[in-house]
């Protein structure tokens, strides 16, 4: 079963106001995850950090723009998301290689995967996670820390939702492949 | 059994504390700053015209107040002057009404006095009608002649 988690009641409107108490809650909710889905494309655990704070600035200044508080979640993904496609084009680093890993393909399966991997699996799911393409990577991550729908993933992302849906169908052939291995 | 989330989320629970410290150091004075910026906006925002003409007032005004001040007499020299000037225009204004019936009579008895004693007047020449040019072989004619 997956679990993401629920759609809470998040004091943006609050934050909006510029309460920094409510700007605590939505960055305790947010930190870690945020974190993990920018350490898992980056690898870098202070460019990570640094992102990390750079998202919430300028979540800080720019949350006038945002028009739906449900979305808020989706919104500072897509911040860092932002940053961390400037930070490749910095470091231009993997650039040919990006290009080559992010191919359009086919629509997948858009059933949701109901995964529940014991301890020793643990290791090899982080393994095929660091061998997954990154826009694989970026929109399994995105799916399973927080549950975005494709239309979210889409947005977060700047790609079309059948675009998501293939790199998702991808990720999670390669995910049951690990599992069906493990288990013969 | 974890989900991949759960797996995800322990395996980087380690840098919670150093995301927390990132809160105490950076984003929470980076948050009151921004906030007393905005404060600062608001607040600025109603008075804005007072402020910029106060700005005007010292930045363009005081600097060369005795320019200014000089300026401000010439105008008011100029509008003396001006009204002062104004004073015979309407007397002209009030002599040019009508003459009365003596007047008007008297006057042509003086033209009249005039034209006895100078004569009639001859018309100048460059008022004298312009006769229409002759044909042009007559013209030649004359021309030849000479």
């Amino acid at each position: 079963m997956l679990v993401v988690p629920e759609r809470e009641q998040l004091p943006v409107a609050d934050a909006r106001a510029g309460n920094a108490e409510a700007w605590k809650t939505l960055f305790r909710r947010y930190r870690l995850p945020l974190y993990v889905y920018v350490f898992e494309l980056l690898h870098d655990e202070q460019a990570s950090l640094d992102l990390v704070q750079e998202a919430f600035i300028s979540a800080f200044r720019h949350i006038g723009s945002l028009r739906d508080d449900e979305k808020f979640g989706g919104w500072l993904f897509s911040i860092a998301h932002q940053k961390c496609i400037q930070q490749w084009r910095r470091q231009d680093r993997e650039a040919e290689l990006r290009e080559e890993l992010w191919p359009e393909t086919e629509a997948g399966s858009p059933d949701p995967l109901d995964v529940l991997l014991r301890e020793e699996q643990e290791a090899e799911f982080m393994k095929l996670l660091e061998k997954l393409p990154l826009a694989q990577r970026s929109a399994f991550l995105l799916h399973f820390i927080e549950g975005f729908s494709l239309e979210e993933i889409a947005r977060i992302t700047g790609t079309q939702v059948g675009t998501v849906k293939s790199r998702l169908h991808y990720a999670k052939q390669a995910l049951r492949k690990l599992l069906e291995e493990d288990a013969s | 059994m974890k989900t991949p989330r759960e797996i995800l989320l322990k395996l980087h629970r380690s840098v919670e504390p150093k995301l927390d410290q990132m809160w105490n150091e950076s984003l929470a004075p980076e948050l009151q700053s921004g906030r007393a910026h905005a404060r600062e906006a608001s607040t600025v925002r109603p008075n804005l015209f007072l402020a910029a003409g106060w700005k005007l007032w010292r930045e363009l005004v005081l600097p060369s107040r005795r320019i200014w001040a000089g300026l401000a007499c010439a105008w008011v020299v100029i509008a003396v002057l001006n009204l002062a000037s104004s004073e015979p225009t309407t007397e002209v204004v009030s002599q040019s009404k009508p003459r009365s019936g003596e007047e008007l009579r008297a006057l042509i008895e003086q033209r009249q006095m005039l034209a006895q004693l100078i004569g009639p007047l001859s018309t100048p020449s460059y008022i004298q009608k312009r006769t229409a040019p002759g044909p042009r072989s007559e013209r030649v004619i004359q021309t030849t002649a000479v």
